[in-house]
């Protein structure tokens, strides 16, 4: 089994949120991803994101991948 | 929950295997307090060299191949040598039951893919193995011993090597199971935390 290494990137949901004043149970409702998911994301819990999933949250956000996500520096 | 099978057959799944448990530490039980009781070692043997009864139809041959010995004063060493096939016998259906039972319980819970399940469904392969060599050999040596001492004329049969390649068979089927649930943990590690 392959050593599961430490990542740096961080999740913006929260701030994305806040900006557009859009709750998490809204989203979840409008991107059809269950609330536990939605908070794991935005919890820094996550350790991978489908395709179908970003492509869902920047379409509901109005933002690009980019702006969802950033790599922590050391 | 189980997928695929109803609460009835989760019931009697359990059921059987709990009664696999106390089946094989019943028997030993019963073995020793046996040895202890009545002080008779009775053994049923499969014999090499049959006497033919001597009933001829049609082309029909009834041999007799086994012989039923009863030793009223055996040595301990024998009487440990004519019990020793059945306790691990016993011990390995105990040990199997137990070990299913576990795996079950995580399997009924929701969560099949263990590493605990992979590592128990390996050892039931080990122990089913293990026991279809050693058993027959331990079975074969102690007919022998005890032809020994009753009846030197004759020689045993030898272990049913079709049975022996039977469960090394099935010990191999456990084994790929195993290998199954050892890649399915690898699986959902790899889809935990996954959005």
């Amino acid at each position: 089994m392959p050593v599961e290494e430490p990542h740096r990137i961080v999740c913006r949901l929260d701030e994305l949120l806040a900006a557009r004043g859009m709750t998490l149970t809204a989203l979840a409702d409008r991107i059809g991803v269950t609330i536990v998911n939605l908070s794991i994301l935005k919890n820094q819990r996550a350790k991978a994101v489908r395709f179908s999933t970003l492509t869902a949250l920047c379409e509901a956000l109005d933002c690009q991948p980019g702006d969802l996500f950033e790599l922590e520096q050391r | 929950m189980a997928v695929g099978i109803t609460r009835t057959q989760r019931v009697l799944l359990r059921g059987a295997l709990r009664c696999m448990v106390l089946f094989g530490l019943l028997v030993v039980f019963l073995q020793i307090a046996n040895a202890v009781g009545d002080g008779v070692l009775s053994r049923s043997i499969d014999v090499a060299d049959g006497d033919r009864v001597g009933l001829r139809q049609r082309g029909v041959y009834v041999y007799e191949s086994a012989v039923r010995v009863d030793l009223d004063h055996a040595s301990t060493q024998l009487w440990v040598e004519s019990l020793l096939p059945t306790v691990l016998l016993a011990l390995a259906v105990a040990a199997i039951g137990f070990m299913l039972l576990r795996v079950f319980h995580e399997t009924d819970a929701g969560q099949p893919f263990f590493d605990s399940s992979a590592r128990r469904l390996r050892v039931v392969s080990a122990v089913i193995a293990v026991a279809a060599i050693v058993v027959p050999l331990a079975a074969a040596f102690a007919d022998s011993e005890v032809l020994a001492v009753a009846q030197p004329r004759l020689e045993t049969g030898g272990p049913d090597v079709a049975a022996v390649a039977l469960w090394l068979v099935i010990a191999l089927v456990v084994r790929v199971i195993a290998e199954a649930f050892r890649i399915g943990t690898q699986l959902r590690d790899d889809t935990e935390g996954l959005v």
